[in-house]
């Protein structure tokens, strides 16, 4: 059942299509995303020009980089809503620490604040036992805080030059952020399937207690996701500071929504153990589809909002619902 | 149940709000240091302001409450509270003038708002019980719905609300009585607790309690979690209406604050988010720490911009402290996350 949400292609075959389509969240992900894609290339027959798919997934990358650690968290039950702030607190410190020392330093430094933010995050939630909501949602309130004073409410400085020309250029034709987001992503793909670090995360999800009467080292484990997802936050971060140039406050302000949202469409389950991200790249991708339908339609921004609203509803009704309870 | 509930019924007060003893006592320290700081804490302008501070994040977080208790959460009371106090600031002066008297009119579209609040409440229930779906989820898409809703009916924050509804909900009554501390009251003896006696209310507190045993005992799991959700929705329209009455406009986005600071708000008061515990004193003190502390700072000259800082230091400082009581009145937890 599990290595068939992870990986499609290994779904028992005998079944039929229609039972593997009915049975795979997967490929409805999938499905939906490419039907919707065609219903934005009839609108608009730009959309099927190479340009435009190339434009749209260097836009998706960033939500998709950062979905990246929100998959890992929810797929152990719990719940990342400080993505956002880490992503801007990245963004501004990489940006004034280059100034004053280059983009090495800043580098270093926006990782090691990264891991810092996941690492309290990850110690609230595993040895304070404080629900992954409202652990987040704190440091997300601190991080806000933290951003403007470093800032002086006016974030400084440039992107340095190799992270701008990361931002901007092409290698083989393809924008290195998108590179960049194919990397990462085949790691985390490899890292959920195929290693111990990643079963364990799916077994934390499915039962914590179960898991930890297994031998897993829960409480570390979770830790280490935190970690993960600020750092994957803060490489976001980075790209968007690649991409446009410079920092400023309220950043990633509109990506925190999407991130669950990407996620969930992905057809990972909320409460955790279920899905993973080769989902989720297409729920990042649906988001991005969508939205360039919106702007062919010349929808105003209530509209927008109502439609990302239903979106998000049919797609849960097509594959998040849960067993009937019976007596 | 009743007579015991009758012969030690301080104790039994007292041991359904002991995980809000520390919100308390927090509040307590708060409202001293208010004490010290405001000139005018003792006259009768000190309650009024206090509560005109408190009071719409109280019943925003009563709202929370009443799904957090299921075991659920809802991620749609600032979308609900921005939709309903568009409509409000945008239909209270169009129906005044057509009924042709202000306080009808006023009364109508406080009606009318407690009825689409309930309704988007419902819609919220309806399609978590009968869509088998994650209640975070869904209200993290009816958020948006609503918050479109509320953006197509107002664009850009304004409407027309009369002075005197306004004068009358953040005013006094009987010179020294503020009229949100009121509204506090009527809301928590006339609604709440009656609730809490009620089969609803013990089915409430039993979902939440273990949702399956719940079932199979015979509570009618579905209806209890559609009324919830329901009440949640009206509760979220109060809390528009007072802030109606205080902004004296209707704002579509500004609103969506009120989500996670409700959420933080149950929190702080106790409320685990399992569900199943807790009630409305941790709601309302968590409700009144976070909004106080903003006056406190504000006393203090710190800059605004510490502001979250210190509320996100609170919640994570209470909730730990909440965790050490635990580990000292008990063995270690054993059950890891």
């Amino acid at each position: 059942m599990k290595t068939e949400m992870i990986e499609p292609s290994s779904a028992p075959s005998g079944f039929g299509a229609v039972h593997a389509i009915r049975k795979s969240a997967i490929l409805k992900t999938y499905l939906t995303m490419i039907s919707l894609y065609i219903v934005s290339g009839i609108l608009q027959p730009h959309f099927f020009s190479t340009d435009h798919v190339i434009q749209l997934l260097v836009l998706a990358s960033f939500l998709g980089v950062l979905a990246i650690g929100q998959t890992l968290v929810i797929l152990t039950g719990g719940l990342d809503l400080s993505l956002a702030y880490v992503l801007n607190l990245g963004a501004v410190i990489m940006t004034q620490v280059t100034v004053q020392h280059g983009g090495g330093v800043a580098l270093v430094a926006m990782l090691a604040v990264g891991l810092l933010v996941g690492l309290l995050n990850g110690l609230g939630v595993a040895y304070l036992n404080i629900s992954p909501i409202i652990m987040t949602l704190a440091m997300s309130s601190i991080l806000k805080s933290v951003t403007y004073v470093y800032s002086n409410g006016n974030p400084k400085g440039n992107a340095p030059g190799w992270l701008r020309y990361m931002g901007t250029e092409s290698f083989l034709g393809i924008r290195i952020a998108l590179w960049f987001w194919v990397v990462l992503a085949a790691a985390v793909i490899l890292l959920l399937a195929k290693t111990t670090f990643g079963r364990k995360i799916y077994a934390i999800g499915t039962n914590a207690r179960v898991s930890y009467l297994s031998g897993i080292q829960n409480k570390r484990m979770i830790v280490m996701v935190y970690m993960l997802s600020a750092l994957f936050a803060v490489l976001a971060g980075m790209m968007s500071v690649g991409f446009y140039g410079l920092s400023y406050l309220g950043m990633g302000d509109t990506y925190l929504l999407p991130t669950i949202a990407a996620v969930v469409i992905g057809g990972t389950s909320i409460i955790g153990g279920r899905g993973g991200y080769v989902g989720t790249i297409a729920g990042t991708v649906i988001i991005y589809v969508l939205l360039s339908i919106l702007t062919v339609l010349n929808i105003n921004d209530a509209g927008r909002q109502i439609i990302y609203g239903l979106v998000i509803l049919i797609v849960l009704f097509l594959y998040g619902r849960g067993k009937k309870v019976r007596g | 149940m009743k007579p015991a509930a009758k012969r030690k019924g301080s104790s039994l007060f007292v041991r359904r709000n002991k995980d809000a003893i520390m919100a308390c006592v927090i509040l307590l320290v708060i409202l001293v240091l208010f004490a010290s700081n405001q000139n005018d804490f003792f006259s009768r302008y000190g309650p009024q302001s206090i509560f005109n501070q408190v009071i719409t994040l109280a019943v925003a977080a009563l709202a929370q409450t009443v799904v957090v208790l299921t075991g659920g959460i809802d991620l749609s009371v600032g979308s609900m509270i921005g939709l309903t106090n568009s409509i409000a600031a945008t239909i209270m002066d169009p129906v005044s003038s057509a009924v042709g008297n202000e306080t009808v009119g006023i009364l109508l579209t406080n009606l009318i708002v407690l009825a689409i609040g309930g309704l988007a409440g419902l819609i919220n229930g309806a399609i978590i019980v009968y869509g088998r779906l994650q209640p975070i989820v869904v209200t993290l898409a009816t958020a948006s719905i609503y918050g479109g809703i509320a953006l197509y009916i107002r664009p850009t924050p304004g409407g027309k609300v009369p002075m005197s509804y306004t004068e009358f909900l953040t005013g006094r009554v009987f010179t020294y009585i503020p009229v949100s501390a009121v509204v506090l009251a009527v809301i928590i003896g006339l609604v709440w607790m009656p609730l809490r006696r009620s089969r609803l209310g013990q089915s409430i507190y039993a979902i939440g309690g273990n949702e399956y045993s719940a079932f199979v005992s015979g509570i009618p799991v579905e209806r209890t979690k559609l009324w919830a959700y329901t009440l949640s929705g009206l509760f979220a329209a109060v809390a528009a209406l007072l802030l109606t009455a205080q902004t004296a406009s209707g704002d579509p986005l500004g609103s969506s604050l009120f989500t996670l600071n409700s959420i933080a708000a149950v929190v702080l008061g106790g409320t685990p988010l399992a569900g199943g515990k807790g009630g409305y004193a941790g709601a309302v003190a968590g409700a009144a720490i976070l909004s106080l502390v903003l006056g406190l700072l504000i006393f203090w000259g710190v800059p605004s911009f510490y502001q979250n800082a210190v509320q996100g230091v609170i919640l994570i400082l209470a909730l730990t402290v909440g965790l050490l009581q635990k580990l000292w009145r008990r063995a270690p937890l054993t059950t890891s996350s």
